[in-house]
């Protein structure tokens, strides 16, 4: 298998700004899921260690205040892992 | 001259009932719409080639059509391509019409940029949508490539970084590695979930 490059989308393309725009905003969202021992808050964009709420009520109120100060989104995961609520 | 281009989404958005925020409930109505509007452009376009679109929700189809093809003479199906059967219904009616046909799929390097934007974007389905559309439509690629059913199939990867996307075009040297490739790059729903899930991975 091999790979070629195409070339880059213009940087006029509006198709294309939206949907950077939209994953640049989605890679922002708070999403608070269930963890063993409690509930976290994870984002796609960033690596690092969760804390680990007791209470999903806990895990959304920071979720919300950290969503606040990024101008994002909070998705509520169940423990099935698909979303049950968007905040 | 500019592609004639179908979609299901475009359609959705002159629909009398349309919420964006419930994109889902004029979906199936939005799809037969669309399906009505390449039977019409196949018959009635003096346009040779048909390209058919397949990817997961928000893998970046339409950015790729806006990018490479919107200018070129071609009649442009743009949706996710979740059946085989549907598929074949359309490479079979294009081919009966004279047409040229190919599928070019887009795929995402990484899963979790398509999550992203399809959170994000206007229109609002269920997260079920995006793990159903991404299962199927690798599914539909594979039984058609199995099914000697020949359209030329072309992957484009749809990448993500900090300068924004670029699209990377596969080439197999045979029909069997692109099966293998086919094979060993399916989704389960569970595979999806925990993908999302590890989402600080």
């Amino acid at each position: 298998m091999t790979e070629k490059l195409l070339p880059k989308p213009s940087p006029n393309n509006k198709t294309v700004n939206e949907y950077v725009r939209a994953v640049e905003h989605g890679l922002k969202a708070q999403h608070v899921m269930a963890f063993p021992g409690g509930w976290v808050i994870r984002t796609m964009g960033r690596v690092g260690a969760s804390q680990v709420f007791s209470t999903e009520k806990e895990a959304v109120a920071e979720a919300k205040k950290r969503a606040t100060t990024k101008g994002a989104d909070v998705f509520v995961h169940g423990r099935d892992g698909k979303i049950r609520k968007r905040i | 001259m500019a592609a004639i281009i179908i979609s299901a989404d475009e359609i959705k958005k002159s629909l009398k009932d349309y919420d964006p925020k419930k994109s889902h409930l004029v979906h199936r109505q939005s799809t037969k719409l669309a399906d009505k509007e390449f039977v019409e452009a196949v018959k009635s376009s003096a346009y040779k080639t048909v390209v058919l679109l397949s990817g997961g929700s928000a893998s970046g189809k339409t950015e790729f059509v806006s990018e490479y093809l919107v200018n070129q003479d071609l009649i442009i199906f743009d949706g996710t391509l979740p059946s085989f059967e549907g598929a074949k219904i359309k490479i079979d009616f294009a081919k009966k019409h004279g047409k040229n046909i190919r599928i070019s799929a887009i795929w995402p390097d990484d899963i979790k940029v398509a999550f992203a934007a399809f959170l994000s974007r206007d229109r609002k389905y269920p997260d079920e949508y995006f793990y159903k559309t991404h299962i199927d439509s690798r599914q539909a690629l594979l039984e058609i490539v199995l099914s000697k059913n020949t359209a030329p199939i072309t992957i484009y990867r749809n990448f993500f970084d900090q300068s924004g996307i670029s699209y990377r075009e596969m080439s197999f040297q045979n029909r069997k590695s692109l099966i293998d490739y086919l094979q060993t790059n399916q989704y389960t729903q569970r595979e999806l979930l925990d993908t999302i899930a590890n989402i600080n991975d």
